[in-house]
């Protein structure tokens, strides 16, 4: 809200500066955004007034207060009733929904001339950030921006039947408003209505019909109290926001509409001529103020400063609450513009402000401590986030939200769970309107923007939550843990150390086992954006807990990377499966005392079989009941020369040792013989020469 | 000195090479050596000059190979270091390492936030990203139809079954307040507790995004003042950004807190004395804070005459920004390595 330091000047009597003025008031909780010299040497200062404090949407408002913080007089314009009003009886108001609207005062001025408004009110409401238009319309945003209150005045000529129904909408309406939209609002609507239909939408914008022109001469001004929660509905259905609409959906001052109507009158004949024929106050639902007990030891304690009962009482009496005192401690009513006031921490506030936040010393809670069950979750993150770090590989945070197409770049087909996304019904950009499931759509589009400033590598991850639609209730939440490393293949200085599929892969064990995890297990994908045969399913108790492997080359080209021969390795796994509450314990094991012997083997065996199969046949297959096979290490694995076409090589080292002895050659001779044997019956294979 | 040690001496100068070296050992140790023959004139001596004949053959060789020994590891390091020098490697080449990636500035101020609270014994808690409407508003005490939903431009979620009554519908959190209703409902006091995760506003530009990071905290005890409040979060903002940083709180409304406050510091970049950031004031907004309101406890079933607790919150990014000059909220989302590896 903008509001004219000059005019404020006019309620209250004193010499701060505008800057003083601006520091007070942001102290005091009207927040001054920033404040702007004039031509004419005002200050206009910008307000920021949260929605509790609609009693501060008003220049008197904000000059209360001021003047409470201080301790100055306020001085408010006099107002004078019109007693003898002639014709009275004639012009009715009806209140048929005395829920939403609790007061409708009226008055009708006949015989006004509407002109240009003054000079030095034009400027006022300008100031405001108000444009002028002709006196009538402009006395009344005068008096809202002076009062607060709405008020609304119609060309009486055009009101059909002297009355003013306030009702309902009982059916869909069709009304015209002021700014020539013909609008059909909704059954339940709050209606200003004459003898034969709506005339305004209650609270929020006056009908075109019965508008105030050049040669209207006649006039009723309008100004009621009505519910704030159905003017706010109104206003979001139709989307007309008004400075009206504003102030009613925030609650005005249901004791002052009489005299914010009164107010205009005098300003209208003043300014406008003409004579006030009838003052109608509709009042049906009076205003009751709360009582709200009050303990001056319960601010103390609670605010932590030893505050004066005198001073307690006297910033609620500046601030026109009525205090009486009952057992030492208050009953404290509001002013009826405080609907905001409702319990005693509300008054605590009151004081604390007024009194100064500053004031308040700065002391640290005393507490009991307790012993916490902390997940260690956080830890592991942070271990996790090292730990990646230290392999090279940057955290991105990306949005939560996502397109559709990225199910048509990863080929995620329907039955899928990535394609249950929950949808946002409002998203800023249409398209963009699902959560994600997966993270590495993401992923793929840091990976091309990079790519687009040059990058040759991009080594990226993102840690985030994903998002699943389970048809009722909430979505399922899942924490996701993706990875991805590009690189162009142009040639680097140093020679990579293994395939990519192996660093990858090499990239996730350590994860694996530092987030003690070790009951996994690592298959063939058929994830169909991952290359076959270079990608691997991670199960952990038999169920997916993601992927790992390379982009499938077809995705690859679907991506249109500039590059030779690039390379996508990547990883997505499901965090909170891997992350499980439960402790593994760590044992410590002796080492065993009595001298290894060791064995080297390597067989030549076909293509397809798997390393991990003729470990399986050393490690499992064999009877060795005295555990004599220690550690069995491949050292070796080769496909070329020497080894004929469709064949591998693959060696290991094999270390024996006992518990209880030392072993002679002559036994593990037997048994290391009895596993090459063994070997070689299953795989078919031979000793490589 | 003998002789042939003055002869030794003078021939191990004139020495350059391990290789001499070896030679001149054999000339004087070896079987066909200087000394070797010279011993062997002992049994043609008198019986009564043998021994001091022979001692004196022992000392010398005693002392030749001493020299010869001292000698050869000088012109073996000497060797070494000329071969070193005639092929050097190019030290200037990088080692061969993988250069550590960047963390991201969300997560480095994160992890200071929690560590500091941590360390006041508060715990870590968390909450769904998708919350009800009950949670993210009703139970914080902003009702529906209540000017204050204006306060957060909140995305909603839709739901299979629509046209359900709203009470049951979701939006993406537009603050981590909900943990707060979640723990008070699971939990009894004392609380002392922080939240941090991601919020959701319906707004774009160089300094809203629609995701950004929160720290939601809470404290509820018995005998928690607001001047407790002020000294916590005087004591967090000090630590984060120094202990000269003037703070201040001033009077502000949420519905969830009563008394409420905005806190805000000394401007970090012109130290108060009024710039572009802090729009002249001199003052930067870091944080909302306030005294539980009441009616948060009762919707939780706390009782306000035994317990009261304050809350507050702060945005990630913006302390980031602050901290790292960061002048476009965008960069944190985008994934451009030139800014991420910066950090």
């Amino acid at each position: 809200m903008l509001i004219s330091y000059n005019w404020l000047k006019e309620y209250i009597d004193f010499n701060s500066s505008p800057e003083d003025v601006a520091d007070l008031l942001t102290m005091s909780g009207l927040e001054v955004e920033s404040y702007k010299k004039q031509e004419d040497g005002d200050v206009i200062l910008e307000l920021n007034i949260t929605p509790n404090r609609a009693d501060c949407l008003s220049v008197t408002g904000v000059a209360r207060d001021v003047s409470a913080v201080l301790k100055k007089r306020l001085i408010l314009p006099e107002i004078k009733d019109f007693y003898n009003t002639v014709g009275a009886n004639r012009f009715k108001v009806e209140i048929l929904d005395t829920n939403l609207c609790h007061r409708y005062c009226g008055i009708v001025i006949h015989g006004v001339k509407t002109a240009l408004a003054p000079e030095w009110m034009a400027q006022r409401l300008q100031a405001s950030g108000i444009r002028p238009i002709n006196n009538i319309v402009d006395i009344t945003n005068y008096v809202l921006m002076e009062y607060g209150q709405p008020l609304h005045a119609f060309d009486l000529s055009k009101l059909k039947g002297d009355r003013i129904i306030v009702r309902r909408a009982e059916r869909p309406e069709l009304i015209t408003t002021l700014d020539a939209v013909q609008r059909t609002v909704p059954a339940g609507t709050l209606l200003i209505c004459d003898a034969e239909g709506p005339v305004a939408l209650a609270g929020v914008m006056g009908g075109e019909g019965t508008a105030v022109t050049a040669a209207t001469t006649d006039i009723l001004l309008e100004s009621a109290w009505f519910d704030p929660a159905s003017i706010r509905i109104t206003s979001k259905q139709t989307a007309l926001r008004s400075e009206s609409s504003f102030r009613f959906e925030r609650q005005t001052d249901i004791n002052g509409v009489k005299n914010a109507a009164l107010r205009a009158a005098s300003l209208i004949l003043a300014h406008c001529g003409g004579r006030v024929s009838e003052v109608v106050d509709n009042y049906p639902t009076p205003y009751s103020a709360p009582q709200i007990p009050l303990s001056h030891k319960r601010v103390q304690s609670f605010l932590g400063v030893q505050i004066a009962e005198d001073e307690i009482d006297g910033i609620l009496s500046r601030l026109e609450f009525k205090v009486e005192r009952q057992d030492g401690n208050d009953i404290v009513s509001p002013p009826s513009f405080r609907s905001d006031i409702e319990l005693e921490a509300d008054l605590i506030e009151e004081i604390a402000r007024i009194y100064g936040y500053n004031n308040i010393p700065s002391v640290m809670p005393e507490v009991s401590l307790a012993i916490n069950n902390v997940s260690d979750k956080h830890s592991k993150l942070s271990e996790l986030r090292q730990a990646l770090r230290y392999a090279g590989f940057t955290e991105t945070i990306n949005y939560s939200f996502t397109t559709k197409e990225d199910f048509a770049l990863l080929d995620i087909t329907a039955g899928d769970e990535r394609r249950n996304s929950v949808t946002v019904k409002n998203p800023l950009q249409k398209d963009y309107n699902i959560l994600r499931t997966s993270l590495l759509p993401s992923l793929l589009k840091n990976m091309k923007y990079n790519i687009s400033f040059g990058a040759k590598e991009v080594s990226i991850y993102e840690i985030s939550t994903v998002f699943f639609d389970t048809g009722k209730g909430f979505p399922q939440e899942s924490l996701k843990l993706a990875v991805l490393s590009y690189s162009s293949g142009e040639k680097k200085l140093y020679t990579e150390p293994a395939a990519h599929f192996y660093r990858i892969k090499g990239l996730l064990e350590p994860i694996l086992s530092s987030l003690r995890c070790v009951n996994y297990e690592l298959r063939q994908s058929n994830e169909g954006f991952l290359e076959n045969g270079q990608s691997a399913v991670l199960l952990i108790g038999g169920d997916s807990a993601g992927f790992l492997g390379l982009l499938s080359s077809e995705t690859v080209a679907r991506l249109d990377i500039k590059a030779g021969r690039p390379e996508i390795g990547l990883i997505e796994i499901y965090l909170d499966r891997i992350i499980t509450p439960q402790k593994v314990s760590l044992g410590y094991k002796p080492f065993l005392k009595y001298p290894s012997i060791e064995r080297d083997l390597a067989i030549v065996v076909n293509e397809t079989c798997q390393s991990c199969d003729i470990v399986n046949l050393i490690k499992n297959e064999l009877s060795d009941p005295e555990h004599l096979i220690e550690s069995v290490e491949i050292f070796d694995h080769y496909k070329g020369k020497n080894i004929p076409e469709g064949k591998k090589s693959i060696a290991y080292h094999i270390v024996y040792r006992s518990a209880t002895q030392t072993l002679l050659e002559s036994e593990i001779d037997t048994l290391h013989a009895e596993i090459v044997n063994h070997i070689i019956t299953k795989t078919g294979g031979s000793l490589r020469a | 000195m003998t002789a042939t040690l003055e002869t030794f001496s003078k021939e191990l100068e004139a020495v350059t090479t391990t290789a001499a070296l070896r030679e001149l050992r054999s000339k004087y140790t070896g079987k066909k050596g200087i000394l070797t023959e010279q011993l062997k004139k002992l049994p043609a001596l008198a019986p009564h000059e043998r021994a001091a004949f022979g001692k004196q053959i022992n000392d010398d060789k005693v002392y030749i190979e001493e020299r010869l020994k001292e000698y050869e590891k000088q012109l073996i390091s000497k060797e070494i270091k000329a071969k070193l020098s005639s092929a050097p490697l190019d030290i200037t080449l990088p080692g061969c390492y993988k250069k550590p990636g960047g963390r991201h500035p969300v997560t480095i101020v994160l992890a200071e936030i929690t560590d500091i609270f941590v360390s006041m014994g508060f715990t870590i808690e968390e909450g769904p990203e998708v919350e009800s409407d009950y949670y993210n508003f009703e139970a914080l005490n902003i009702p529906r139809n209540h000017p204050a939903r204006d306060m957060q431009d909140t995305f909603y979620i839709e739901t299979t079954d629509d046209g359900q009554s709203g009470d049951n519908s979701f939006v993406l959190r537009t603050h981590t307040s909900p943990v707060q209703i979640r723990v008070m409902q699971d939990r009894r006091p004392p609380l002392r507790f922080i939240a941090p995760g991601k919020v959701y506003r319906c707004d774009s530009d160089i300094s809203h995004s629609p995701m950004f990071h929160q720290v939601e905290g809470l404290v509820v005890d018995r005998n928690i003042s607001f001047s407790n409040l002020k000294g916590l979060l005087e004591g967090f903002l000090k630590k984060v950004f120094g202990p000269e940083v003037p703070v201040r709180l001033r009077p502000s409304f949420f519905p969830f807190t009563e008394p409420s406050a905005e806190v805000d510091m000394g401007c970090y970049f012109c130290k108060g004395s009024g710039c572009r950031v802090c729009k002249g004031t001199g003052w930067i907004e870091i944080m909302g804070a306030g005294m539980v309101d009441p009616r948060v406890f009762r919707n939780v079933g706390y009782d306000t005459d035994t317990y009261s607790g304050f809350a507050f919150g702060m945005g990630i990014e913006r302390i980031a920004s602050l901290k790292y000059g960061i002048d476009d909220i965008r960069l944190y989302y985008e994934g451009d390595l030139r800014f991420l590896r910066q950090f």
